[in-house]
């Protein structure tokens, strides 16, 4: 059955391919506290950091397996999956310097290709660690870091050490206590007061092994009035066994600045797909999560904001597609802890071939948190009869001057706007793209421009075959 | 014979520190029927809004008296109490509120408590809606809510009826009605003015077909800059306001 | 049949235990059993009423001594159920056919009051229970409906009495045609708690529901809605719908909204919303520049807000009972 699902993956999934692995360390599979130990001592990290991972590994033996979400859940076996696996034996600044197979993957990816005509910077990650890194001069020249996680934590540990786990607890869920344990990779991110970078800066996460088990961490701090704009792709080979994607992402937005984070998750349907995205919005800050779900088997993720300082705002849009056999369990989480903050959340979904697509979120108004404002909004199409929507809302509205706005809808395509595309000359798999890809449009619009244009190619390829 | 029912002087009104309201003076007496007329945004609701006490007006500087007294220390209910009323360019919903209830406990409240029985009540009212036209299914309907254009002001020109003021500020009555509703309306205001003064604003001339003004001002970025008969309107819409904003 | 004892207590990460868990509601401790006294029922013959395997219903059976059956054919009835005593809990059986309206009153003094309500309806039957507990009551209520085909229940729920209210109202929409309206009107005043959970589930094509829950939240009240609309796979032509308002009238309120939807069917519409705001400002004008005083402007958004749950409700004989009740209610809290 999952052979043959695997087999039916391999047919639509254009990034399905795998190279030979090319690994120069590999650890066997499973974890224990030794093997937490040896990819720290590996990494020759400071004391401190071994601490907080031995922690947060006995912290993730206790917690048991969450009960809500999903039933698949309980089919991840942990002593399965392989925890650290080195390919290449350093970061390179040079696409040239990369290793010729890895070089060649990215190259099918398009990355080094985008890094020339609009990215500020790339960072390149293959299973545990980043292969390529490098960012512009100019805002290198301006005091803009941007580094992988694990070169981060050797050049600036004492900022690394202020932040880590600060938003993000490893104690927060199970996951998040895994990843901590075993993080590995990731991006680390400081713009300095003031600094606006206009070029957006990427990061792209590959999982070529079998079994693999990717968990890297992300810390992005915008110092006070900065503006980033930072997205992440991510892509694996079709394997007809799982392989595991667990991060955790921290945003720390401080006073007046700007953080954008757009996410195209477009992993092969043999990922699990387990993420712990948070950020906190100091004064008049702003954090937007852009949030595209396309791949993976199971998605469970819902970018959290942290409304702390009066004047902040979070935007969260979000789209997740759920085709044969994936379940996106996707959502957002607003917490209005300060006056005057506002919140706007849009979710979008469709469910396919036996999909099933859940938005949960969690809107939070606390006593003090005085004129706050939110609205959220959360469509869903259905396109056959065999696939799901859920919606489980929750809103704790503790102060009596909010405002606050919830609305969702389910629905399917009308046969009426069908008909109408299809008497224009299209076919009923165009005409289904056409509304698919409008229905999408509020999300897409938010996305760099040659996002976009890759987000509606992906969705045209998901739509094809899709009227039974 | 003349009773003086408002008198405004060196009125200056500010709106989130704005000021739209620059420098009026108006009185008008009981029986006197006054239209405002002038453009969009010329302070003409604000105007109206200003007298009722509307929270978010500010006066800066001047004064409006009502039948001899200060207002600004009344509340918005109190000046209500007194005989004012306003009649809304765009009267709010109020979800659950039947027009019946609502009505009646406005009556109370302005009428006073022992003013009539219910069965009175219940005539008056039933004479009053017939006047205007209006079904009796009105009065399970919620105030406003799902309302037309046109029956948003018969409510609004109803509740003047039933409230007997002895000040009607009517702020865009005629708006988005059809000849026959104004017609029925204007009957209405014909029927109070008698016995209160009667403050019209409006920025076109059907209305005042209907409805003679005694006077008529023309109002141009929050100042009256020319008063005049009836006639006055009938050049406004001949000539529009060019010549007088050239003057101003 | 499973036993209360034998059932684990529910964790709070179930939605409809998660405001107001399951050991708060008991009137005891969770792991006894106490004596309770039997309700007195106005209405209905006594009858054997069997258990479930849900925590609160099976408590409430354990625990009643009392148990009645109504059956209503093309009839008006008035039920008043009476609660006496510390405790006091009762189980309510109710078959109707025709076209029938019921009305549920009840009062009582107790400390705690347990009432589990099962019912078949055939043809139309509007139901409406108006909580007229005491000031300090603790309320569990259980209700579990089955509407058969083309057939419509409403029911509503005027919710001003007692302390600690827990309502779990489930809906099963058996068959093509069946439907549903749904309506309840909280008023939270002083500390009171007030937790409403309705699940309705569409069993069938074609079959429709609404539900309208409206909190006027005052005092140190905690209002809780939380609810579930489930379309099972093959309910085509289905339409669902629910709207949760909470009215936010104090600083010290709270209220929290869970509105949930499972689609499992695709060609249906499913809708739903929540909205929580504070008494517009330009309302309580409107209403001043009509002479009346800012708190009776106040009081008149609230009676309209509340009433206003009961928008889809046919009935005219239960919104006439629900509007008497509620102006009672609202004068005697103005006059203390």
């Amino acid at each position: 059955m999952a052979e043959e699902n695997a087999q039916n993956a391999i047919v639509d999934y254009q990034f399905g391919f795998h190279d030979p692995e090319t690994a120069t360390i590999r650890f066997d599979s499973g974890l224990s506290e030794k093997v937490v130990r040896d990819i720290s001592e590996l990494k020759g990290e400071p004391e401190w950091m071994t601490e907080i991972r031995i922690k947060a590994f006995h912290r993730f033996e206790q917690m048991p397996m969450p009960k809500w979400g999903s039933d698949i859940l309980e089919q991840i076996d942990f002593d399965s999956i392989i925890y650290f696996l080195r390919s290449s034996e350093k970061t390179e600044k040079n696409w040239d310097d990369v290793p010729k197979d890895i070089r060649n993957t990215f190259e099918r990816l398009g990355i080094p290709e985008a890094e020339q005509k609009w990215l500020g910077g790339v960072t390149a990650q293959y299973e545990s660690e980043a292969v390529y890194h490098s960012i512009r001069e100019d805002l290198e020249a301006q005091g803009v870091i941007f580094l992988d996680m694990d070169s981060g934590l050797k050049q600036y540990p004492e900022i690394v050490k202020k932040y880590f786990c600060s938003v993000v607890p490893y104690s927060d869920n199970k996951f998040a206590a895994l990843n901590t344990a075993v993080w590995s990779g990731g991006s680390f991110l400081y713009i300095p007061k003031g600094v606006h970078v206009e070029m957006p800066v990427q990061a792209y996460f590959r999982i070529n092994a079998k079994n693999m088990g990717q968990f890297e961490r992300t810390l992005i701090i915008a110092d006070e009035g900065a503006k980033i704009n930072y997205v992440e792709g991510c892509t694996a080979p079709t394997y007809s066994t799982d392989s595991l994607h667990s991060a955790v992402v921290e945003l720390i937005a401080l006073e007046g600045s700007t953080i954008r984070y757009s996410t195209i998750q477009n992993w092969s349907a043999n990922v699990y797909n387990l993420v712990t995205k948070r950020g906190v919005a100091h004064a008049n800050s702003t954090i937007e999560w852009v949030d595209g779900n396309i791949g993976s088997k199971l998605t469970m993720k819902y970018p959290a904001i942290l409304l702390r300082g009066e004047g902040a705002h979070a935007e969260v849009i979000s789209v997740a597609y759920a085709g044969k056999g994936q379940h996106q369990d996707t959502g957002a989480k607003v917490h209005h802890l300060a006056p005057n903050t506002t919140s706007n959340i849009l979710s979008k979904s469709i469910s396919k071939h036996g999909g099933r697509s859940s938005y949960r979120g969690l809107l939070q108004v606390t006593p003090k948190a005085d004129q706050c404002r939110s609205k959220i909004v959360c469509d869903a199409l259905i396109l056959d009869p065999e696939s799901r929507s859920d919606t489980y809302p929750t809103m704790e509205i503790g102060n009596s001057t909010a405002d606050i706005e919830h609305e969702a809808s389910v629905s399917k395509v009308s046969g009426d706007q069908l008909f109408y595309l299809m008497s224009r000359g299209h076919t009923e798999t165009e005409a289904m793209g056409l509304i698919v890809n409008g229905f999408f449009e509020p999300f897409t619009r938010e996305l760099p421009m040659e996002y976009a244009v890759e987000l509606n190619r992906l969705l045209e390829l998901e739509m094809e075959g899709s009227i039974g | 014979m003349s009773e003086e029912v408002l008198c405004i002087e060196n009125l200056h009104v500010s709106v989130d520190g704005i000021e739209i309201i620059k420098g009026l003076n108006l009185v008008i007496n009981k029986g006197e029927v006054h239209a405002i007329m002038g453009r969009n945004g010329a302070g003409k609701s604000t105007l109206a809004n200003v007298i009722m006490g509307h929270p978010a007006y500010e006066i800066t500087s001047g004064t409006i008296h009502y039948l001899g007294r200060a207002l600004e220390e009344f509340e918005v209910f109190e000046r209500a109490r007194a005989g004012m009323f306003l009649s809304f360019q765009y009267p709010v919903v109020i979800p659950g509120v039947q027009v019946g209830t609502f009505l009646r406990k406005s009556v109370k409240a302005v009428r006073g408590d022992d003013s009539l029985s219910p069965r009175q009540f219940r005539a008056e009212l039933r004479e009053k809606m017939s006047l205007l036209e209006m079904d009796r299914s009105f009065l399970g309907r919620y105030v406003n809510d799902g309302f037309s254009g046109g029956e948003k002001k018969r409510l609004e020109i109803l509740q003047m009826l039933l409230l007997q003021p002895k000040l009607a500020l009517l702020d865009e009555t005629d708006s988005g009605l059809d000849i026959d509703a104004l017609r029925v309306i204007a009957d209405g205001i014909n029927s109070v003015t008698t016995d209160a003064g009667c403050l019209v604003i409006t920025h076109y001339q059907r209305l005042l077909n209907h409805v003679q003004p005694d006077f008529v001002h023309v109002m141009i970025d929050g100042k009256i800059v020319k008063t005049g008969g009836s006639e006055l309107a009938g050049k406004l819409e001949e000539k529009g306001y060019e010549w007088l904003e050239t003057a101003a | 049949m499973i036993s209360y004892l034998d059932i684990a207590v529910p964790p709070r990460s179930v939605h409809l235990w998660r405001y107001t868990p399951w050991k708060r509601i008991h009137p005891t401790k969770v792991d006894e059993v106490p004596t309770v006294d039997e309700f007195f029922f106005s209405e209905g013959i006594d009858f054997q009423s069997s258990s479930s395997d849900e925590i609160a219903r099976s408590f409430i059976h354990t625990v009643s001594k009392k148990s009645v059956f109504l059956e209503l054919i093309d009839q008006i009835t008035d039920l008043n159920i009476r609660a006496s005593g510390h405790m006091s809990a009762g189980e309510l059986k109710i078959k109707s056919s025709g076209n029938s309206t019921l009305i549920i009153r009840l009062s009582g003094e107790p400390g705690w009051a347990g009432l589990r309500i099962t019912g078949e309806v055939e043809g139309q039957l509007s139901v409406v229970l108006v909580n007229d507990l005491a000031k300090d009551a603790h309320l569990l209520r259980c209700d579990d409906w089955k509407v058969s085909r083309d057939s419509k229940l409403e029911f509503s729920t005027l919710s001003s009495g007692g302390f600690l209210i827990k309502s779990d109202i489930r809906v099963d929409l058996t068959q093509p045609g069946s439907s549903c309206t749904g309506a309840i009107a909280s008023h939270g005043h002083e500390s009171r708690h007030d937790d409403h959970h309705v699940e309705i589930i569409h069993n069938a094509g074609h079959t429709n529901s609404t539900l309208v829950i409206h909190s006027a939240c005052g005092g140190s009240s905690h209002s809780v809605s939380t609810g579930l609309l489930t379309i099972v796979k093959g309910a085509d032509g289905s339409d669902a719908g629910q709207v949760f308002r909470n009215l936010l009238l104090s600083p010290k309120a709270r209220a929290e909204a869970i509105p949930e939807l499972e689609v499992l069917a695709d060609d249906v519409k499913a809708a739903h919303g929540a909205a929580s705001a504070a008494i517009s400002p330009e309302q309580i004008h409107y209403l001043c520049t009509r002479g009346l005083s800012p708190s009776q402007a106040s009081s008149l958004i609230v009676e309209g807000f509340l009433m206003d749950a009961f928008r889809n409700v046919k009935n005219q004989k239960v919104i006439d009972v629900i509007r008497t009740r509620l102006l009672v209610h609202l004068e005697c809290l103005v006059n203390g």
